[in-house]
């Protein structure tokens, strides 16, 4: 009897136990999140990721480096001294990487979808970033990139020249796909709010952005491309305007706002350099208070002067104390809500065109510099160009590539780290160096690779340091930079 | 039936922070018949808070200002928290907006918390029949916590306030019984029984949050610049368990206990969510069975074990969910790879050990050794981005831990009015990792903080710390470059700096009395480890400690150290550099040796002085026994280790990492007083 009775209590919570495993696949259904996505659910958070990681780069490599900005007071060291942290480069490299798989997938829920439009503007993304990741670094992995899913958790690195061989094919093929008859669907995207024309002239924009980067290697023949492409618009439309250019509009309402949760550190300590507000008081530019506030001194009987706008050398070789004036630093206003994040506009379009007429691949680089300046002024919100502005010997057009190159450089202020590119592609614009600047004063030609890369793929890292060359060193040059 | 209700009331070394709490039970038991009887709890607690404190390597903890603090600002010039006619718009930050008003943190920058907790089973025992008895058990634990952040106008992070209001809500229901049988033969006793166990788990979080505030200080959600931003998220799981236990015995000498458990658990892919684990443990009282007790060996025990202990893990890591994302209709991948089949955690020990009371119990004597594998635990593995994730769920091969733990204690002194009692302890510990996860290779990355790495690596400890170092010349000096400053290494020359785990730890405690004073002190200790302190670095970099005192008079230093040559020789460095140059490089924060220090100790942590007084006095009060004590706890610390107490170093908030210090409250010392009567 007891026997019976125990073992049919056991039987009965065996089948107990037995019947409950089957909820056990809905218990382990997560109730909130989604497994399935649309080509445009991944699409804001990937342009607005990659974009307030942009410009936050901009502000602490690209404006150092390129003597936008220093941080002051710096008696010594400092990334405007070339003096270059190991870890640099570890912010792009997991921001790239990460936005890139949330770029693959995209693409995967487009081509489920068969929609042209959406895998033509993943193909696009997709180039916008790794142009950007093997500019910084050289070899990255790309054709075994972000396949952890597929089993590669150690994915080999590629050379530079076979990653802008895939990128240009790829904007190639996206041009292509543009279908302006469909038109997107989805949740309106913050770039260019569903506008398929826009999106297609931003593919062909970074096209010749990315063409014109790597023109040194002449067996690229990317001038003749690049000829090609400002031949044919009809073909390959680009931006013709600044309006249309690939400009984040940040609203200020929650999610898209500013990535400055508090502005005022946009400029606590920090001063802008000589070389980038001289310049522009040279060209007695109408940017500068936009972009600068003006410098001040106090006099001896304790007033505050104002002295106009006035930077500090970057690189400075002595106390701080040799600066008796209170320098020039950052409007905030360039940082709160709403403001804008550039990703490609007009203006470098037109400086690209300035620079292939300036070589005598197309006609007028005349127009197209002024083209260029005109809407560099725009972007920034500059109402009125002075009419006397092309007047000033210093801005009208002398037919180099280094003025050209020079005003080139202050359209391209506050995007991503295409000033710190184009000076390793050009040597343009010259910048001052000073005694106490580490690596013998001389720019570096790329970052480290992230410091745990050797841990977490060795393989990969030495692949990489091979292609370099042998080492892992900020003076390598990559593939187009030789 | 019992009743009980008590109410706590717990402050902190941080003014304004603390909880209270109260707490209500009942218990009662009926006996239905002489065969059931029925019993039920509840319990009902309720704590709440008007701040508790935030800790971390963060804007919001006073630990980071105090790293951060101007030394040379009086404390007070902050007091009044608001500027004049700035009130809850801007904070007083004396000459640097870098870090935040205390003050502000401790009375503005609040964490409050509300939490009501219930607590009961009901639960039957039936006697089945001579020998047999079920349990029969449904258990809840249920608590909805409501939580709010709230940060006024000008704190670092939110310039113009932030409030958040979160809603938890969990429950745990527990149902079991257990059947079990008894008897006696002879000399033998014997205990069986099975039990089953069906375990549910809900967790729901719902969160609310505005960044900006339309009128200051007024925290709710209405008055947010901006639309409330919502998340929510559940956790839910359930676990079944079969189990059955043996239990043997013979004479009261020989004991044998074996158990059986298998589990069922949803949050495991399929094929693996039913795992099973054994355990025997026997102990033999050697000194009755072979019947030797005596004056010199009064007891001696053996004893050995064999356990296995399965794990299973939080839910939903089987599929690929997308995160939740802000913008309307939208989500990003997640981070961390789901992993389709995955493994239970199994860890396996054995354990065997000593006991033995020599010379009439003057000396007791206690030695374990161990092993412990643990295989297959479930961890999020970092992973490169270049993969497309940051970490992916993996089985994480498996790790083995070997010691020794060993207790001897003395009753070295006892007459009628004096008697000193001592215990003496020693332990030390072997880590060794065995197997790494599957697909990965060499090597990963247990955990970082700071500048410091948890390496795993075959063959080598679990708790080798790893970072970039000193470039070094053949004969171990500091490389210097021309510059004067040590030299970088090379980006990805990473180097093995230190294990994080001690040699061996040990402690002393005593008790002495004599007459109606009982005297008590614990010494212990650890010798080996080492911590990296990120503080130091810190400190160090602003010129903080006494041992930046070097270069002070003509503000540069010459390095210790040799450059490197072009025809590949060493000559000594004779660079001139300015002194806060020369200590921002040398300690700087990415520099893991320079930042590591031994984390050896010797503490005083306990002393305490008691005073019974005696039964004459206390005559016919009708107190029993009156007792006055005075304790001090963490007295004295005798180490190298800079600023912090570094066995608490390793505490960063919530989150432990054996080896790294990132800015902790420094360990408080207390006193007190204790009287103690009994009716």
């Amino acid at each position: 009897m007891n026997k019976n009775k125990s073992l049919l209590f056991s039987l009965l919570a065996v089948l107990l136990i037995a019947a409950c495993t089957n909820e056990f696949d809905e218990i382990n259904s997560d109730p909130n999140r989604i497994e399935e996505v649309s080509p445009a659910t991944l699409l804001n958070p990937i342009i607005y990721g990659l974009a307030t990681h942009n410009i936050g780069r901009a502000n602490a490599i690209t404006f150092d480096l390129m003597q936008v900005s220093l941080p002051f007071p710096s008696v010594s060291g400092g990334l405007h001294r070339y003096d270059v942290s190991m870890g640099i480069g570890n912010s792009s490299w997991n921001n790239y990487y990460k936005w890139l798989k949330n770029i693959q997938e995209m693409k995967a829920a487009a081509d489920a979808r068969e929609d042209e439009n959406y895998q033509a503007i993943a193909l696009t993304l997709q180039a916008y970033v790794y142009a950007n990741l093997t500019d910084l670094f050289g070899p990255v992995p790309i054709t075994e990139a972000v396949m952890a899913e597929d089993g590669i958790l150690y994915p080999d690195f590629d050379s530079q020249e076979s990653i802008y061989d895939k990128i240009l094919e790829d904007l190639e093929t996206a041009n292509a796909l543009y279908n302006p008859e469909e038109s997107m669907v989805y949740m309106e995207d913050i770039l260019f709010q569903n506008d398929v024309e826009k999106w297609q002239r931003f593919t062909n924009s970074l096209h010749m952005r990315l063409l014109l980067r790597i023109s040194n290697r002449s067996e690229t023949n990317a001038f003749q491309k690049l000829t090609e492409m400002v031949n044919n618009p009809e073909i390959y439309p680009v931006f013709e305007n600044t309006e249309e250019s690939a400009i984040l509009q940040v609203t200020g309402v929650e999610p898209n706002v500013s990535p400055w949760g508090r502005p005022q550190d946009f400029r606590l300590s920090t001063k802008i350099t000589s070389f980038f507000i001289d310049n522009l008081n040279e060209w007695n530019d109408p940017r500068r208070p936009i972009i600068a506030t003006m410098a001040s001194e106090t006099d001896e009987d304790q007033n505050t002067i104002n002295i106009g706008y006035k930077g500090i050398p970057s690189a400075y070789t002595g106390p701080e104390s040799q600066f008796t004036y209170n320098a020039s630093t950052f409007n905030i206003e360039q940082v709160t809500n709403p403001m804008q994040i550039f990703l490609l506009t007009y203006a470098e379009v037109e400086f690209i065109k300035a620079e292939l007429a300036q070589r005598g691949f197309i006609e007028d680089a005349q127009t197209h510099y002024r083209n260029g300046v005109v809407a560099a002024m725009e972007q920034l919100g500059v109402e009125e160009v002075p009419e006397d502005y092309f007047e000033n010997p210093a801005v009208a057009y002398n037919g180099t590539l280094e003025q050209i190159m020079l005003q080139k450089y202050y359209a391209l202020y506050f995007t991503d780290y295409q000033q710190w590119f184009e000076y390793r592609r050009t040597g343009y614009p010259e910048l001052p160096t000073t005694e106490s600047m580490f690596n013998d004063g001389v720019m570096p030609s790329r970052l480290y690779y992230p410091t745990d890369l050797a841990i977490e793929n060795s393989e990969g890292y030495a692949q990489g340091v091979e292609m370099l060359g042998g080492s892992d060193d900020i003076n390598t040059k990559v593939w187009w930079d030789q | 039936m019992r009743a009980s209700i008590g109410q706590t009331k717990n402050e902190w070394i941080m003014p304004n922070t603390g909880y209270e709490a109260i707490t209500a039970s009942i218990n009662s038991q009926y006996d239905i018949s002489d065969k059931i009887s029925l019993g039920a709890v509840v319990k009902y607690n309720n704590r709440w808070s008007d701040n508790l404190p935030s800790t971390g390597y963060n804007n919001g903890s006073i630990a980071y200002f105090m790293i951060f603090q101007n030394p040379n600002v009086d404390l007070d010039w902050y007091r009044n928290i608001w500027q004049e006619g700035q009130e809850n718009i801007q904070q007083i930050q004396p000459f640097s907006s870098y870090i935040d008003n205390p003050y502000l943190i401790a009375y503005e920058s609040l964490n409050t918390l509300d939490s009501h907790q219930i607590i009961g089973n009901i639960n039957a025992n039936i006697k089945l029949a001579p020998h047999f008895n079920l349990m029969l058990r449904t258990a809840i634990n249920t608590y909805n916590q409501e939580r709010e952040q709230k940060r006024p106008y000008s704190i670092n992070r939110y310039a113009e306030g932030y409030y958040q209001a979160q809603d938890v809500f969990k429950q745990e229901i527990n149902s079991d019984f257990l059947l079990s049988y008894e008897n006696q033969f002879n000399d033998f006793s014997l205990s069986a029984s099975v039990g089953g166990n069906n375990r549910t788990e809900k967790r729901r979080l719902n969160n609310a949050s505005v960044t900006g505030l339309v009128v200051p200080d007024v925290y709710k959600l209405s008055n947010g610049k901006n639309a409330p931003t919502l998340y929510t998220s559940d956790q839910n799981k359930e676990v079944n368990s079969l189990y059955g236990l043996i239990t043997w015995s013979y004479k009261d000498q020989i004991f044998l206990d074996v158990t059986g458990r298998n589990d069922w658990s949803s949050t495991l892919p399929k094929e693996n969510w039913s795992f099973f684990y054994p355990s025997a443990n026997t102990s033999l009282i050697l000194s009755d069975i072979f019947n030797f007790q005596g004056n010199t060996v009064s007891y001696l025990k053996y004893r050995f074990s064999y356990a296995q202990v399965g794990n299973d893990t939080d839910p939903y890591q089987t599929r690929k969910y997308y995160s939740q994302n802000s913008f309307p209709s939208s989500a990003t991948v997640p981070s961390t790879l789901y992993n389709r089949d995955f493994k239970p955690e199994i860890s396996t020990s054995y354990e065997t050990g000593i006991e033995a009371r020599l010379l009439n119990n003057r000396i007791n004597l206690d030695a374990t050794i161990y092993q412990i594998s643990t295989k297959n635990q479930i961890i999020a593995v970092p992973l490169n981005w270049n993969t497309g994730y940051s970490s992916a769920i993996l089985n994480a091969g498996e790790v083995r831990n070997r010691g020794i733990e060993l207790t001897l204690n003395g009753n070295l002194l006892e007459s009628s009015n004096f008697s000193w009692n001592t215990t003496l302890t020693w332990s030390k510990n072997w880590g060794k990792v065995f197997d790494l996860p599957d697909n990965i290779e060499n090597q990963y990355i247990i955990d970082q903080g700071g500048q410091a790495s948890l390496i795993a690596k075959v063959g080598e400890s679990p708790t080798a710390i790893y970072g970039y170092g000193f470039v070094r010349s053949p004969d171990g000096q500091i490389v210097y470059d021309t510059g004067g400053l040590p030299a970088y290494p090379e980006s990805g020359d990473i180097q093995y700096i230190g294990d994080a785990l001690p040699d061996w730890r040990g402690g002393l405690y005593n008790e002495l009395s004599f007459g109606n004073f009982d005297f008590n002190f614990t010494i212990d200790g650890q010798y080996g480890g080492i911590i990296y302190s990120q503080t130091h670095h810190k400190l160090t970099q602003q010129g903080k400690l006494t041992s930046t005192f070097m270069g002070r008079e003509g503000m540069t230093i010459v390095g210790d150290g040799v450059v490197l040559n072009e025809d590949g020789t060493y000559s000594p460095n004779t660079t001139e550099v300015a002194t806060q140059e020369w200590y921002n490089r040398y300690y700087r924060r990415a520099n893991v040796e320079s930042n590591s220090f031994d984390a050896s100790y010797l503490k005083l942590r306990e002393v305490s002085l008691r005073y019974n007084f005696p039964q004459k006095w206390l005559g016919n009060s009708g107190i029993q026994n009156l007792q006055l004590s005075a304790f001090g706890r963490n007295l004295i610390m005798v180490t190298d280790f800079p600023i912090y107490d570094p066995e608490t170093a390793a505490l960063n908030g919530n989150r432990i990492m054996p080896g790294v210090e990132i800015g902790q409250m420094p360990s408080p010392a207390t006193y007190g007083f204790n009287l103690k009567m009994n009716l």
